[in-house]
């Protein structure tokens, strides 16, 4: 069984800083511990990749993170997006990424570093997070509608990855397009 | 030295994020510093980046990059700049729409600092400048070049007509700095 471990999210990856790592980490962390779960928690993942993933972190999040956190939305963002880039990682084979600029319409780009060490973009990633799913809030309905706004975008034909993670009944699924 | 060119990208985003961290804190001085170390990077970086058809992609997205953080710093002119070479040069069809969202919104910021604020405006003199507290209208036969306050902030010429003007203010958006002489 894979194992993601959230503390690698804190010293940063390809195209992530450290500083915002680290946010992203605790951000995934304080979801899914204030849904109850702990390191070692499986995390199920569907569509391109199925298999069971365990989700490891250590330490606790303490009061100030906590409170640091009091927006839901901006929370579960920031989760997905953490729990997306280390899942694109693992399971495609884009090594390299880059935030879009805010008023960008795709979330991160995809791509590698060429032998010189420049980027060679030639992917879109779009993410979405839901804390606690309910009947018309699911993982299938975010995925549908990430789809749909990539055919309504000027990135239709662009090759482009969906990730969708959800944190109560931990789940991700991930869709390429 | 390409691959200390190619970690400009990676610095230009760690001094992104130290900005949008001074943003939040509300030191919006400390910011802007930030931004313009981070524009500064990023714009040698995308300017860098191989011309060759597989780097298209790229190259669109770091140019719209480097000329959104232009905006950040308010060097609207430069992001202008950095937008139209990226439209100019075989851009990525998909990003086409995001740079000229960023040509439209650098001449708007430019308009605006070029003063379109008409309410300012007052009706126009023959024989003097007309003066208020933030522009200063200068029309052929004006004599006074006093600058009559310390919150001036711009100078208007009138010149022949609409086009004339909208031809100079393209042609003054391309430099940095300008002096104007006469014979």
């Amino acid at each position: 069984m894979k194992t993601i471990d959230l503390d690698e999210l804190k010293k940063g990856l390809p195209g992530i800083t450290q500083s915002v790592g680290h946010y992203l980490s605790e951000a995934v962390i304080y979801c899914l511990i204030s849904n109850g779960h702990n390191s070692g928690v499986l995390m199920a993942i569907e569509g391109e990749n199925e298999e069971n993933i365990k989700v490891v972190w250590e330490g606790e999040i303490d009061k100030d993170a906590v409170n640091s956190w009091n927006d839901k939305e901006e929370l579960v963002e920031y989760a997905a997006t953490g729990m997306a880039l280390l899942l694109v990682l693992e399971f495609t084979d884009y090594t390299d990424m880059k935030r879009s600029r805010k008023g960008s319409r795709g979330d991160y780009w995809l791509g590698e570093k060429d032998e010189n060490g420049f980027t060679l973009l030639t992917a879109l990633l779009e993410i979405s997070g839901i804390y606690k799913a309910s009947a018309t809030n699911t993982v299938n309905s975010r995925v549908r509608l990430k789809q749909k706004q990539l055919e309504n975008s000027p990135f239709k034909n662009l090759p482009a990855y969906i990730v969708v993670v959800e944190f109560s009944n931990p789940k991700a699924k991930i869709i390429k397009k | 030295m390409s691959n200390q060119l190619a970690a400009l990208h990676d610095i230009a985003m760690e001094f992104v994020d130290e900005a949008l961290f001074a943003q939040k804190r509300g030191d919006g001085t400390t910011a802007q510093l930030f931004y313009q170390k981070a524009y500064n990077l990023e714009r040698t970086y995308a300017l860098s980046i191989p011309k060759e058809e597989s780097y298209q992609l790229s190259r669109s997205v770091f140019l719209r990059s480097a000329a959104t953080l232009a905006l950040d710093c308010h060097k609207p002119s430069e992001a202008n700049e950095l937008a139209t070479l990226a439209l100019e040069d075989n851009p990525h069809p998909a990003i086409v729409p995001e740079l000229e969202e960023v040509v439209a919104k650098a001449k708007k910021v430019r308009m605006e600092q070029f003063n379109v604020d008409t309410d300012s405006t007052l009706s126009s003199s023959p024989k003097n400048a007309n003066k208020t507290e933030s522009l200063l209208t200068v029309e052929p036969e004006s004599k006074d070049s006093i600058i009559p306050s310390k919150k001036m902030k711009q100078i208007q010429l009138t010149i022949g007509d609409e086009s004339e003007a909208n031809l100079l203010m393209q042609l003054l958006q391309k430099f940095h700095s300008v002096s104007i002489q006469y014979s």
